[in-house]
């Protein structure tokens, strides 16, 4: 019984993470429907950006702060340069363009930091146990900040103008705009956060997995697509629900199955399975 | 040297059939696929087991065509349920799937993850094919790829494929069955792919998981998207622009990726058609001087200029349409209750009321696009609520939209074309004949002819003014030789010229003995072309009679103004 409450609370951090992602991708297919692959790719330079920055200053907090606000900085100039230039084109330019993107990220990396996996450690000290769990500290301040950020991110949408602008431009871009909303400012702040998050969670996995390598966010790329979809494209509730969902699904699929897939598989799997029976995700409504 | 340039041209030849194929999936019928690979995976794992096993070639080309269009017919099901951008992550879901299933599937099915090994090169009369055989056989595939892909372009399914992809309702409501339409472009896309996997097996002499996954099927995106999709020279180019690229940069290894995703980006953002694409600097720039087949222009002075001629009026039978107690609701609204009309041939039925009275959900509902939670609708008697919206079109109820839904970057004959290749058409063996083949470009331009089109017919639909497009829609629907016309705001944003000849129109085709349901906020043209008013006002019929009578109606007139 412990054994499995442990395997639900790992699915459980490993969900957080995706969710974190995926509501990036999720707030920019609401503003834009595009689907930003290389969102993954914030999620790969916050992880290195917070390693070179916790090993120069050994602060985690510093690493965790800069590394989303430059990330997000580096959201925003994707949007300003490729994708406002891509808006009347056709539906699938956007997305090739964004794998080109994702696929360049992925290899400058691979060129400035080297191919081989670098270690992330961060003092782990103390560990502790609720009913024969085992939380580590680092565990606890992963669930704080994942947690903390999730809820600014949510709170920064539902009770600032801002928020409220985005909200209204996911409805409906024509109309927002004709009530006199902005939309480019806000698409940057949408740009900014969802990158900002999705580099925090870059900074959190590095410890978690105890090491960072150029091509973790492969499987976050296309995971996010799945979740988002899951979750019904555009819905926060959604898409934090699904990741979690996909989290745990894949822990416990791997630890009590014997089904012969891969771990992305099985993801992927889950995914066609869910889209069978519910089209519109979770939480979607029908919309073309 | 030699071997090296004969091996690159077949590795160009394979993928250029790779990108054919998906070219009719993704740039013909508008279908995104991120996971094309699993198609040359099922032609490529084929033929290797079949070729392992000993049998002849004959039979591993047609198994590993059979396999992957079979295959890539039961994948093109999703895209009946999901709309574009799930099926870009559902494909990219199979892509991953797939590929792992092979891997780790029991040893002796598919080899594992190293896959299959020591496929034999195939022999004639016991000789074994060196490099230039191989490139001649895949050269010979990719002639006869390219030439059933010009085939199918200039064909009845091709331009239904194009339909679907500018406008999949519309297509649906000019009487194509889009699910079928759809799921022949993956088929037949599928089918490319196999016999590329069936080269690709022979030739490498080993196949394994990793070949086929997402990776490779995004690699054949590329192609097609470099090259300029939605045409034959693209995906040609593409490929063989990308087999050359890398060994040209090879010096360059180490940055590959880089210089790939970069030129992706690239070209989307300045060439976003492709480098060879219909809206390229390039193609654009060469058109001037290409060659192009010289039309023929049909003699249209001997034709009736407002009269539809009989010709293209076809069945004579005259049809009238009777709606009872029609209801449906969207959660707890009830956007129509229990509303009833009739309308009968040769006349006119206004059907009017305020925004949101509930207008142009009954005219979804009549076409099919909604199902009512009640009552019955009939044609000539026969119950026809609960079809599809393409058998109601081809019993002969055809519809224009409120707002219009030409196919936009077809031509203005084009878009008449694909209603009448669907009544008469769509036939297995019929649709792969050229639609614009004499008769049924003749009986188009007289409908444009007859419906002042005739001056823009190789214009495409989107550069047309509104009241031209809404002028298209009325011919594209007469192209389905439809007997009940729902005409939704016809009039609608013309100038007062444009309504006037629209007018007329409408005039001519009640007196060939049309049965028409207008809906129309101008009361003026109402009250002048209607015989009869139904009025509607938050769902329910509040009035009906003639048009003089309901105008005085003191209920309608408060449903308009208010108290």
């Amino acid at each position: 019984m412990a054994l499995f409450a442990q395997q639900i609370l790992n699915g459980v951090l490993i969900g957080t993470l995706y969710a974190m992602v995926a509501l990036g991708l999720s707030m920019i297919y609401g503003v834009l429907r595009i689907l930003h692959v290389a969102h993954a790719g914030m999620y790969v330079i916050g992880a290195y950006l917070g390693l070179f920055i916790y090993l120069r200053t050994r602060s985690y907090l510093a690493a965790i702060l800069l590394s989303g606000i430059i990330v997000g900085l580096i959201g925003m100039l994707l949007e300003r340069v490729v994708y406002r230039r891509m808006f009347n084109y056709a539906r699938d330019v956007p997305l090739i363009a964004s794998i080109g993107l994702f696929v360049v990220i992925t290899d400058l990396v691979r060129i400035t930091a080297g191919p081989e996996p670098l270690p992330f450690l961060i003092g782990r000290t103390g560990a502790f146990n609720v009913g024969g769990i085992r939380l580590s500290n680092f565990d606890l301040s992963f669930v704080a900040v994942s947690w903390g950020v999730i809820g600014l991110f949510v709170l920064f949408l539902m009770k600032t103008k801002t928020g409220f602008a985005i909200r209204a431009i996911a409805q409906s871009r024509e109309v927002a705009q004709m009530m006199g909303i902005n939309v480019n400012p806000a698409v940057q702040a949408v740009f900014f956060a969802g990158s900002f998050i999705a580099a925090v969670a870059g900074v959190l996995v590095g410890p978690f997995y105890a090491y960072i390598d150029p091509n973790m966010g492969n499987t976050f790329a296309y995971k996010a697509l799945a979740i988002i979809v899951i979750g019904g494209f555009g819905s926060m509730i959604g898409t934090v629900v699904g990741g979690i969902l996909l989290g745990v699904f894949e822990v416990l699929m791997v630890v009590y199955t014997k089904l012969p897939l891969s771990q992305e598989a099985l993801a992927m799997l889950f995914l066609i399975v869910f889209l069978l029976i519910r089209p519109t995700g979770i939480f979607g409504s029908a919309r073309r | 040297m030699t071997d090296y340039l004969l091996t690159i041209a077949t590795v160009v030849a394979i993928n250029i059939l790779v990108a054919l194929g998906l070219n009719l999936i993704t740039g013909y019928a508008g279908q995104p696929h991120l996971g094309i690979g699993v198609y040359t995976s099922i032609g490529a794992y084929t033929t290797a087991l079949l070729l392992l096993a000993g049998m002849p070639l004959l039979v591993a080309l047609v198994l590993a065509l059979l396999g992957a269009t079979l295959f890539g017919a039961l994948t093109g099901l999703p895209s009946l349920r999901v709309n574009s951008d799930f099926l870009a992550v559902l494909t990219i879901g199979l892509a991953f799937v797939v590929e792992s299933l092979y891997g780790y599937l029991p040893q002796e099915w598919f080899g594992g993850p190293l896959g299959l090994t020591e496929i034999p090169k195939p022999q004639l009369l016991g000789v074994q094919f060196g490099s230039g055989a191989m490139l001649g056989m895949a050269g010979i595939f990719v002639l006869a790829g390219i030439a059933f892909n010009r085939l199918l372009a200039k064909s009845w399914l091709g331009l239904a494929w194009r339909s679907v992809r500018e406008d999949e309702l519309a297509s649906r409501v000019m009487g194509n069955s889009t699910a079928r339409i759809k799921v022949i472009a993956f088929a037949i896309g599928a089918g490319y792919c196999g016999v590329a996997g069936f080269l690709y097996a022979q030739f490498m002499g080993s196949v394994s998981p990793s070949d086929f996954g997402f990776l490779p099927s995004l690699f054949v995106v590329t192609t097609i998207m470099l090259g300029g999709v939605g045409t034959i020279r693209g995906p040609v180019l593409g490929a063989i622009l990308l087999g050359i690229l890398p060994e040209l940069f090879r010096f360059v290894q180490e940055y590959r990726n880089l210089i790939y995703g970069s030129l992706l980006v690239g070209v989307m953002l300045y060439q976003p058609s492709g480098l060879l694409g219909d809206e390229s600097l390039l193609w654009r720039s060469l058109g001037d001087r290409r060659w192009r087949p010289r039309r023929r222009e049909p003699d249209i002075s001997l034709m009736p200029s407002v009269a539809v001629s009989a010709a293209m009026r076809g069945s004579e039978a005259l049809t009238s349409l009777e709606v009872r107690d029609v209801s449906i609701s969207f959660g707890g609204l009830k956007a129509l209750d229990a509303v009833s009309l009739t309308v009968a041939p040769g006349r006119v039925l206004g059907v009017i009321g305020p925004n949101g009275a509930g207008k142009t959900s009954l005219f979804n509902i009549i076409s099919g696009v909604l199902r009512p939670t009640g009552g019955t609708i009939r044609l000539n008697g026969e119950p026809i609520q609960g079809l599809r919206p393409d058998a109601i079109s081809q019993l002969g109820i055809g519809r224009t939209f409120q707002i219009v839904r030409p196919f936009q970057n077809l031509s203005v004959l084009e878009n008449v074309l694909v209603a009448y290749g669907a009544k008469h058409y769509m036939r297995p063996l019929a649709c792969v004949r050229k639609y614009m083949d004499g008769a049924a470009v003749d009986a188009a331009m007289q409908l444009l002819a007859s419906t002042g089109l005739q001056g823009h017919a190789h214009l495409a639909a989107r550069t047309l003014p509104l009241g031209l497009q809404r002028r298209l829609e009325i011919a594209r629907i007469l192209a389905l030789d439809a007997q009940v016309l729902l005409l939704d705001e016809p009039f609608s944003g013309l100038s007062a010229e444009e309504a006037d000849s629209q007018k007329k129109l409408v005039l001519e085709l009640k007196r060939q003995g049309r049965a028409i349901v207008l809906i129309e906020h101008n009361m003026e043209i109402a009250v002048d072309l209607c015989d009869w008013f139904v009025v509607l006002n938050f769902g329910r019929q509040i009035a009906e009679g003639v048009p003089s009578e309901v105008c005085e109606n003191p209920m309608v007139i408060e449903a308009y103004l208010g108290k």
